[in-house]
């Protein structure tokens, strides 16, 4: 893979500030875009913008195919048919269009949802909410490397659970979650699987029916697509026994007083005008990614994290979070300078190992090294850790073993400003 | 960023106070937690306390508000906003990391609102 190439792609990396080019290690949070998604969106505006199945006209009907292409290429990539999917703003939103609408014809008092403590915020709230219903929510318990404990999720498994939602990939740990697995697990037990695949889809190879999902939710901005669309695969037979989550225009086919009949899916869950820029956005940036490869995207992903763990290795009072095997997690760093502890045992501020990670963000924004900091949506996570935050540096196809090398040095930086080591 | 660092490690007013007005917030962006306890005598700020955990910019600023508004009239601390407050310090700080220095002062103007509510 030709990093240096694929960055001349991307036009935010021309960027300089103060001299020095940007080192982007966010993509978990967000990726940035390579112009051929741009354009498109321009190109879309400036030749075809019209409402999509709606207009009779010509560039009406053009608009609706581009926006049935976008869906068609979307279920390529993931080995799905285009009526499973469903275009929506975000993972976010795939997950609670699910909470909604199983609430509405699929769940009663006392049944119960399995997720895990290492979800993110996305995947937690939408369900533990639904406990106002009187519906359970129970969670799977995490070794302390950050696998998921599997022997847990078949001890709470039982004739109540109707759903298991699990995310696919951390995007704390960065662990990879032996979905093909779970998903025999969860439906010996006859209960509806759900992923979140967020972190995943935009890194490794998925493919649908190889882990035989019912559902998995995942975000076009986290895999070089534009911000506001995201996608929900759903098996058919079970889309179509759904209700609807938003509702009005777009979603129906006859309405009357007294009667609604909807629209079959996908479009049933597509209410009013939907975001065809995005969709033609994630299409091409679907492209991109073909053209490259997922498996090279991963293997890829799996030499820069070996890379920096090797690294990382030198400074023994950085702890990482996740799996050790490069194997088993994908390309997320989430770390903290803590004598090497995972769990933080004094109060912070008597403790003077302890660097908090906005602080290491903050030093290591002063050399353009771009990190995330925080809880990162994650905070049943971060509790059972006993932390407040993590440090997370996480990889891109458009970065390198030169990035890896330039953290290094930022992380050198902050001991010596934080006047530790 | 050494003064700082220095105040962050050791912050003079670090601890809790007994049978003094205290309220504990934390910052949702990162999830620093500080909790504020401030002791009242005749309309002014006598002592003032904190522990919690966050960042060296939202500790500094927690020690910095103690040591600024000790001694202080309640009503000069309820009149000043937030920019005011920035101000008080002797540090540039860009809009996200401004929240975590916002934190131990939007707790002290809601313990002094809580006392006018009461």
């Amino acid at each position: 893979m030709d990093v240096k190439k694929i960055r001349e792609d991307f036009p935010i990396f021309r960027k300089m500030i103060n001299g020095k080019r940007i080192v982007y290690l966010d993509s978990t949070a967000t990726t940035q875009k390579p112009y051929q998604v741009i354009e498109k969106i321009k190109e879309f505006y400036e030749n075809y913008n019209a409402n999509v199945h709606r207009g009779i006209y010509s560039l009406s009907e053009y608009s609706t195919e581009l926006y049935e292409k976008s869906r068609e290429n979307v279920a390529g990539f993931i080995n799905a048919h285009p009526e499973e999917i469903v275009f929506v703003r975000n993972t976010t939103e795939g997950l609670n269009l699910l909470s909604y609408s199983f609430l509405w014809n699929f769940l009663k008092p006392g049944d119960k949802i399995l997720i895990s403590m290492m979800e993110h915020h996305s995947n937690f709230i939408p369900w533990v909410r639904l406990k106002h219903f009187n519906i359970d929510v129970d969670f799977i318990n995490i070794t302390e490397e950050g696998y998921l404990d599997l022997e847990d999720l078949k001890n709470k498994l039982d004739k109540r659970t109707k759903i298991v939602s699990l995310s696919h990939v951390s995007n704390v740990l960065g662990t990879i979650n032996d979905v093909n697995e779970i998903s025999k697990i969860v439906h010996d037990n006859n209960s509806i699987f759900v992923v979140d695949g967020a972190q995943s889809v935009p890194h490794t190879p998925v493919d649908v029916k190889k882990i035989d999902c019912d559902f998995i939710a995942f975000s076009g901005h986290k895999m070089l697509g534009p911000m506001g669309i995201g996608v929900l695969y759903g098996k058919y037979d079970i889309l179509k026994e759904m209700a609807p989550f938003l509702s009005g225009g777009e979603m129906i086919k006859e309405v009357h007083i007294n009667n609604i009949i909807y629209e079959d899916p996908p479009l049933k869950f597509e209410a009013g005008t939907p975001n065809v820029e995005g969709s033609l956005g994630l299409s091409a940036a679907i492209d991109y990614l073909k053209n490259i490869g997922m498996e090279n995207v991963r293997d890829h992903e799996k030499r820069l994290t070996d890379y920096a763990f090797k690294k990382m290795d030198e400074f023994d009072d950085i702890v990482i979070y996740g799996p050790k095997n490069v194997e088993k997690r994908g390309g997320v760093i989430s770390f903290n300078f803590n004598n090497g502890n995972r769990y933080i045992e004094k109060e912070l501020i008597k403790n003077d190992i302890f660097v908090h990670p906005h602080d290491v963000a903050g030093i290591l924004d002063s050399e353009n090294i771009m990190v995330r900091s925080g809880h990162h949506c994650a905070e049943p996570l971060m509790d059972f850790y006993r932390i407040p935050a993590t440090t997370r540096a996480s990889f891109y196809i458009y970065n390198d073993e030169e990035d890896v090398d330039i953290l290094m040095d930022g992380i050198k930086k902050v001991r010596k400003v934080m006047k530790i080591g | 960023m050494d003064y700082i660092i220095s105040v962050y490690r050791k912050p003079k007013n670090y601890g809790k106070l007994e049978n003094a007005h205290s309220k504990s917030e934390s910052n949702p962006f990162c999830g620093d937690r500080i909790e504020l306890f401030v002791k009242i005598e005749n309309e002014k700020i006598s002592e003032i306390k904190f522990t919690g955990e966050g960042c060296t910019i939202s500790i500094f600023s927690a020690e910095m508000l103690s040591e600024n508004f000790i001694g202080k009239n309640v009503n000069e601390i309820k009149s000043l906003s937030d920019e005011d407050y920035l101000k008080l310090l002797p540090i540039s700080l860009t809009p996200t990391r401004q929240k975590c220095a916002l934190l131990s002062f939007r707790i002290m103007k809601n313990i002094l609102r809580d006392l006018e509510k009461n």
